[in-house]
C-alpha cells in the first residue's frame, strides 16, 4: 500500500469540501472495498476521508412508510433491525448474503452498493484495462468465466453488489449532497450506468457528491425472495443472483412484480419484461417458465460464461417458485 | 552402537535404498497388549494455550534490534529479459539501505539453471531485486521507484500447449520442441499386449486436476542475523537441517556456523521443505549492512513464488475380465514443475500399487511452462493419481455393472507389487467394512432420487449420492533421527530433538511417548524442537515421515535415559537392575514391591551429575513394505437446478498402526479432509491465456472452503500397532487423509447425478453441463 494522507473530519459538508479541494481523495465509508483496492495498488488515493466522525449518517427510521437508510448503515445492522425486517424483508434476505459477517460488521449499505467490480483484470494492478483508461477490456480475449452475460461492451464487468439489485427492485433513491451543499436525490435506476455510456465509472456521481442516505418505499406484506449462487458458501460474490418482489392480489393473479438480477449484467439488471409478463396470471409453472425464458432474454454470453444464462434462469424459477411459496 | 547397514527409504513415493551409518534399536516394539498410561490417550496439545495467546514466537514475531525491513520485486512478466535495472531513484529514498539486483548480489546458482537473481524471468512474480530499509513502508515505497525495462519474451502457461513442439522454449538448454524437463519416466511390469487381450470390458478416459496453492497461514520468510561470521536464521519450515546445508552451500559457509530455528510455524504442506530465495537474500543483504533483516512474502507474493500442487492430466485406461479381475491398467500423466526445477512428483503411484493386477505400464511426462515453480504439496502426485485412478475404478464398475466397492475388494493387492515383497501388515478391507457401514453404502442406492420437490418440478430437486475411494501411501519413516533425553536434579526431563511442529502436534505426542517409556508424567516433560544448534538431526517432517521416525527416536533415547536410572536405583536399592521398573515417577522391584524409590530421589541424589540418554531411529526392516492403506466414503448433496454441490458427510476409515494420540490425529485427519474438499469443489490458481498471469493471487478469489463448505468428518482407526513398522507400531498420518477425499467426492456427485465429471473442481458450470448431459 501507498503512504496516504487521512481525515476524518466531523461533519458531510467538511468532507464535501475536502474532496472537492483534492481530485485524488477518496471517500472511505466502511473501508472494506477502498482496502482492498488500496493494498493491491489499483488505487493509491493521496487522501483518504473517512466519514467515521459524521453524525447521524447511520441508522434506519420509518417515516410516512418510507424507509430511510443512512449511508454508513452497517450492513450487518439490516439482517437483523426490527424495521427493515418489516419494511424492507427483502433487503435483510439480501443483507444476509454478503460476504461473511466479519465484512458485514464493517462494510456499509453506500459502500456496498458503490463498491468498484471485482473483474479480476481490473483488479490486477498490472493490467491497464478499459475501465482504468485503457483501449481493450481484457476479458473479451482472456478468462471471462465471471464476467458479463448481460449489457456487457465495450467493458464485461459485473454488478458486485447483493444490495444493490435488492434495492433497485425496492424502488430505493439515493439522497446525494454536492460540493455546493445542494441536495439531489437519484432513483437507483438511474444512478447506475452500463460502459456503453461510461466505461469508467459505474455511476453518475460527480467527485465531491456523498450519498448520504438511501429512500425506499415500504414494501410490508409484499412476497419476495433474494437468491444468490457462487462457488462457495459463503464470503463469495454472485455469479448471478435474484431479486424478487411481488404482490398478488386475492384471486391469486399477480398485480405487480420487479425481477432485478445481479452478477450477471455492469449493473443491477432490471429484468422488466420478465416481471411485467407475470401481471394479471396467478404463478403457474407456465408463467415462472415464460418469466425465467425472458429474464436473461438478449444475453450475449462470452466464451467461458455461458453456464451463467441457465444458471440465471434457474435462480429466477426457484426465486418465483419461492414467491408463490412451494 | 553404530553400524553400517543398508535399508531402504521411502519418500513421497520414492523408494530408494541407502548404505547409512544406523544405530541399532534393541527396543522391542510396543505391543497391542501393551499397557499404556499416555500413549493412545487424547491428549490436548501441550503448546495450545501459547499458539492460541500469542505467546508462540513465530518467524514472522522475531523483532531484533536495528532490524532492516526486506521486500522483493517480481517481475510482472511471465518470460522476459532484464535489460536494464535502475536503481538509483530507490536508494535516494530516506531510509532505504540496500538494494539488491543480480548485478551486485553475486553468482548464486538457483534451481540448476538459474541464479538467485537471474537476468531473465521465466514466470509473473519471480524475483528481480531486493529492497531493505528502516522500515516496511519505506521498502514497499522504494519498490515503484526501481525502473526494470524489460524485452519480453514469448510465453506458455498451458501445459499442454507448453508440450507443442512449436511452444516457446522456457530454457535455452532444452531439447528443443516440447519444453520437456526430462525423458518420460515410465514403468511396466508384465506384458500390456497379454492384458489387454484378456480384458472383457475396457474404459478409458482422461482426467484433469486443477493447481492449488497450499495457502499456510503463515506465508514463507525468515529473520536472519550475523554474530561476527556466524549467521541465525529464524525461518518458518518444515526441515531446519536443510535450510542449514541450503544456506550453508549457497553461502558458501561451514554448517557450524549457521543455525537455523523454527520452534513454531504455521503450516507447510511440503512447500517448506528447502531453503527459499528470501532467506539468502536476507543474509546477503544483512551482511551488506552489517544489520538483521527480516523477509516476510506477502500473502500474493506467496501465491506467486512460494509453491503449489501443479495442474495434472491423466489419461487412464482399464482392463477387466466380466467377474471384475483388472487384467491391465495404463497411465500417462502429463504435468509441470513450474519454470523451474525438476517436479517427478509420484502422479502414476497410485495406478502401480493400488490393486492386485499383472499388466501395468505407467508413464509420467513433465514440461516447463513459464508459471510458479511447483513444490511438494501433501501427498503430492498421488492426490492428483488418485483422483483418476479411483474415477476410472468406479466408471469401470458401471460398465461392470458391478458395486464400486466390490470391484475394489475384487482387486485387492496383497503384496507391494513394484517393490515385489509383502507389507508388513495392511488392514485395507477392515476399512472399507468399518466405513461402508458408518456411511450407509448397502443402503445407497436408495439415495439417488429426489428428494426436495416431491417430483413436481424434477428440476429444482436435490439428489444425494455416496461414493468412495481408496488411498495408499508410504508413511514408515526412516532414520536418521536423533534424540537426547536428559534429567534433571529435580527429576524433571529435557528432550531434544531436531524436529518441527507445523501445526500438527508433533511436540505433544512427543511427549507423550517420552512419557511412556520414562514412566513418568507429561508435565515432567519440556520438549525442545526446531533447532539446529541445540537439537541432534531429525529428517524433514514431511512424507509423513515424523511420527514414524522421530516417535521410535525419542522412545529409544527415554529407554537409554531410563536403563541408566534404573543403573542407579538398582545400585541404591541393592537389587539386579532389570528387576526394577518404573511407574508414576516411582521405581519398585518387581520381586519385592516394598523397595521402592522415586525418580525425583535419585535424581536429587545424583544432583549435577548427569544422566544423559541418546536415541536414534533404527533401520526399517528388509523384507517387508511399511505402508499406510485406507478408504474414505462422502456423502453429497447436489442441487439440480442450480448446480451447487454440497459435501454432507465424509467418513474417513485409516490404516496407520499405533494411535499416539487420537485428538490430534483426527485433527489431521479432518484437515486433510477439508483441504481436499477445496481441491474437489472451489480452488484454482488462474492464469490469463494472454498475459500469462496469475489473475487470482489472494483470498478473495483463489476460493479456500469456508467452514459452510467442509463436511462432517468422521475417523475411524483401523488395524492392530505395526509392530514390524518400528518400536512405537505407529505409521505417518500426514498425508493419507488428503489423498482419497476428491475422488471419493467425486464418485458422489457423479452416483447422484448419474453423469461423470472428469476435471475438477467442480464448479457451478461443471455440474450444470454433466446435468445437461443427463437430460
Amino acid at each position: 500500500m501507498k503512504r496516504f494522507s487521512f481525515a476524518a473530519p466531523g461533519s458531510a459538508r467538511e468532507a464535501v469540501r475536502l474532496l472537492a479541494e483534492n481530485e485524488d481523495a477518496r471517500l472511505m465509508a466502511g473501508g472494506v472495498d477502498l482496502g482492498h483496492e488500496m493494498k493491491r495498488g489499483i488505487r493509491s488515493p493521496s487522501l483518504v476521508v473517512h466519514l467515521s466522525r459524521v453524525a447521524r449518517l447511520d441508522g434506519i427510521t420509518l417515516n410516512d412508510g418510507r424507509l430511510e437508510i443512512g449511508a454508513l448503515t452497517k450492513i450487518q445492522a439490516l439482517e437483523s433491525n426490527e424495521v427493515v425486517l418489516e419494511h424492507a424483508p427483502l433487503l435483510a434476505a439480501a443483507a444476509r448474503e454478503v460476504a461473511t459477517p466479519q465484512l458485514r460488521a464493517m462494510g456499509t449499505v453506500a459502500g456496498n452498493i458503490l463498491q468498484r467490480p471485482q473483474c479480476w483484470y481490473y483488479r490486477d494492478p498490472d493490467s491497464f484495462c478499459l475501465r482504468k483508461g485503457g483501449k481493450h477490456c481484457h476479458a473479451v480475449a482472456g478468462d471471462n468465466r465471471y464476467h458479463a452475460i448481460l449489457g456487457g461492451g465495450p467493458c464485461h464487468i459485473v454488478c458486485p453488489s447483493d444490495l444493490a439489485p435488492a434495492l433497485l427492485a425496492l424502488g430505493a433513491s439515493a439522497v446525494v449532497t454536492a460540493p455546493d451543499e445542494t441536495e439531489r436525490t437519484v432513483p437507483l435506476s438511474e444512478l447506475f450506468v452500463g460502459p456503453g455510456v461510461d466505461p469508467h465509472n459505474e455511476h453518475v456521481l460527480a467527485h465531491g457528491e456523498v450519498v448520504t442516505r438511501l429512500v425506499l418505499p415500504s414494501s410490508a406484506g409484499l412476497a419476495n425472495a433474494f437468491l444468490k449462487a457462487r462457488e462457495r458458501t459463503a464470503w463469495d460474490f454472485a455469479l448471478s443472483s435474484v431479486s424478487a418482489l411481488c404482490d398478488t392480489g386475492p384471486d391469486g393473479a399477480v398485480r405487480s412484480a420487479r425481477l432485478v438480477l445481479g452478477g450477471v449484467a455492469p449493473n443491477p439488471w432490471d429484468a422488466a419484461e420478465a416481471a411485467e409478463s407475470l401481471v394479471g396470471r396467478p404463478l403457474d409453472d407456465d408463467a415462472i417458465g415464460a418469466a425465467a425464458a425472458a429474464s436473461v432474454r438478449g444475453a450475449r454470453p462470452l466464451r467461458d460464461n455461458a453456464y451463467k444464462v441457465e444458471l440465471t434462469q434457474r435462480l429466477v424459477t426457484k426465486a418465483l417458485e419461492r414467491l408463490r411459496g412451494d | 552402537m553404530a553400524k553400517l547397514v543398508k535399508t531402504k527409504v521411502e519418500f513421497e513415493g520414492h523408494i530408494r535404498e541407502e548404505e547409512v551409518v544406523v544405530e541399532r534399536d534393541d527396543l522391542t516394539a510396543w505391543s497391542a497388549a501393551s499397557p499404556m498410561t499416555h500413549v493412545g490417550e487424547p491428549r490436548p496439545r501441550i503448546d495450545g494455550p501459547a499458539r492460541v495467546t500469542g505467546a508462540a514466537e513465530y518467524t514472522s514475531d522475531v523483532r531484533l534490534p536495528r532490524m532492516l525491513w526486506g521486500v522483493v520485486k517480481r517481475s510482472p512478466h511471465p518470460h522476459a529479459r532484464i535489460r536494464a535495472i535502475d536503481t538509483s531513484p530507490a536508494r535516494a529514498l530516506p531510509g532505504v539501505v540496500d538494494i539488491l539486483t543480480h548485478e551486485n548480489c553475486g553468482d548464486i546458482s538457483w534451481y540448476d539453471e538459474s541464479r538467485l537473481l537471474d537476468s531473465t524471468v521465466r514466470y509473473h512474480g519471480e524475483e528481480v531485486a531486493c529492497i531493505v530499509a528502516e522500515d516496511e513502508q519505506t521498502a514497499l515505497d522504494a519498490l515503484d521507484l526501481i525502473a526494470v525495462e524489460y524485452e519480453v519474451l514469448h510465453h506458455v502457461v498451458d501445459i499442454e500447449a507448453a508440450a507443442e513442439p512449436t511452444a516457446p522454449q522456457i530454457h535455452p538448454g532444452l531439447k528443443p520442441g516440447g519444453n520437456r524437463t526430462a525423458e518420460p519416466s515410465t514403468y511396466l511390469r508384465g506384458n500390456m499386449e497379454q492384458g489387454i487381450s484378456e480384458a472383457d470390458v475396457t474404459v478409458a478416459a482422461s482426467y484433469r486436476t486443477p493447481c492449488a496453492l497450499h495457502s499456510s497461514f503463515e506465508t514463507h520468510g525468515s529473520v536472519v542475523s550475523w554474530e561476527a561470521d556466524e549467521l541465525t536464521v529464524w525461518d518458518s519450515t518444515q526441515n531446519i537441517f536443510g535450510v542449514r546445508s541450503g544456506v550453508a552451500s549457497k553461502l558458501g559457509l561451514p554448517l557450524a556456523k549457521v543455525r537455523v530455528i523454527s520452534r513454531y510455524m504455521g503450516g507447510g504442506f511440503g512447500s517448506k521443505n528447502d531453503v527459499g530465495k528470501y532467506t539468502i537474500l536476507a543474509a546477503i543483504a544483512s551482511r551488506r549492512t552489517g544489520r538483521p533483516v527480516r523477509i516476510m512474502l506477502s500473502r500474493e507474493e506467496e501465491f506467486l513464488s512460494a509453491g503449489h500442487r501443479p495442474p495434472a492430466i491423466v489419461n487412464v485406461e482399464l482392463g477387466a475380465k466380466r467377474d471384475g479381475r483388472l487384467t491391465f491398467i495404463r497411465a500417462r500423466s502429463l504435468s509441470t514443475p513450474g519454470a523451474h526445477g525438476r517436479g517427478g512428483f509420484q502422479v502414476c503411484g497410485p495406478f502401480r500399487e493400488y490393486y492386485q493386477c499383472d499388466n501395468v505400464e505407467t508413464v509420467q511426462d513433465a514440461v516447463y511452462t513459464n508459471t510458479g515453480p511447483a513444490c511438494a504439496f501433501r501427498a503430492p502426485g498421488y492426490v492428483e493419481g488418485t483422483f483418476a485412478l479411483e474415477s476410472a475404478m468406479d466408471e469401470l464398475a458401471g460398465k461392470l455393472g458391478m458395486d464400486p466397492l466390490e470391484l475394489r475388494i475384487r482387486n485387492h493387492a496383497e503384496r507391494n507389487q513394484p517393490r515385489d515383497m509383502p507389507y508388513s501388515q495392511k488392514h485395507l478391507l477392515e476399512a472399507y467394512e468399518q466405513g461402508a457401514t458408518a456411511i450407509g453404502w448397502k443402503g445407497r442406492r436408495d439415495t439417488a432420487s429426489p428428494t426436495a420437490t416431491g417430483g413436481r418440478h424434477a428440476a429444482s430437486g436435490t439428489v444425494r449420492g455416496i461414493g468412495m475411494a481408496s488411498q495408499g501411501w508410504g508413511g514408515g519413516g526412516s532414520p536418521p533421527s536423533y534424540a537426547l533425553v536428559r534429567l534433571n536434579p529435580d527429576g524433571t526431563f529435557d528432550v531434544m530433538t531436531g524436529t518441527h511442529d507445523l501445526g500438527t502436534g508433533t511436540k505433544t505426542v512427543m511427549t507423550q511417548v517420552a512419557a511412556e517409556e520414562l514412566g513418568v508424567g507429561m508435565d515432567r516433560i519440556r520438549i525442545t524442537i526446531g533447532d539446529t544448534l541445540t537439537c541432534p538431526y531429525s529428517l524433514l517432517s514431511a512424507g509423513s515421515l515424523t511420527v514414524p521416525s522421530v516417535g521410535p527416536t525419542v522412545r529409544a533415547a527415554a529407554h537409554d535415559a531410563k536403563r541408566q536410572i534404573l543403573d542407579i536405583a538398582g545400585s541404591l536399592l541393592d537389587v539386579d537392575p532389570g528387576r526394577l521398573s518404573v511407574a508414576d515417577g516411582v521405581i519398585s522391584d518387581s520381586g519385592d514391591s516394598s523397595r521402592t524409590v522415586s525418580v525425583d530421589e535419585i535424581a536429587a541424589k545424583i544432583g549435577n551429575y548427569m544422566v544423559i540418554g541418546k536415541g536414534a531411529r533404527g533401520p526399517n526392516p528388509s523384507d517387508v513394505s511399511v505402508n499406510t492403506f485406507g478408504a474414505q466414503f462422502a456423502e453429497v448433496e447436489v442441487d439440480t437446478s442450480t448446480g451447487e454441490v454440497r459435501v454432507l458427510r465424509v467418513v474417513a476409515a485409516h490404516e496407520l498402526g499405533r494411535v499416539l494420540n487420537p485428538l490430534t490425529l483426527s485433527s489431521q485427519i479432518e484437515g486433510g479432509v477439508f483441504q481436499a474438499a477445496g481441491l474437489a469443489l472451489m480452488e484454482e490458481r488462474v492464469l490469463d491465456p494472454a498475459t500469462g498471469r496469475f489473475v487470482n493471487p489472494n483470498f478473495s478469489e483463489y476460493r479456500l472452503p469456508t467452514t459452510f463448505d467442509v463436511p462432517k468428518v468422521e475417523s475411524l482407526f483401523v488395524g492392530p500397532p505395526d509392530e514390524q513398522s518400528n518400536n512405537t507400531g505407529a505409521k505417518g498420518a500426514g498425508e493419507p487423509p488428503i489423498i482419497p477425499t476428491a475422488a471419493a467426492i467425486a464418485n458422489a456427485v457423479s452416483s447422484a447425478i448419474g453423469v461423470r465429471i472428469r476435471e475438477l473442481p467442480l464448479t457451478r458450470e461443471r455440474v450444470l453441463a454433466a446435468l445437461k448431459e443427463r437430460r
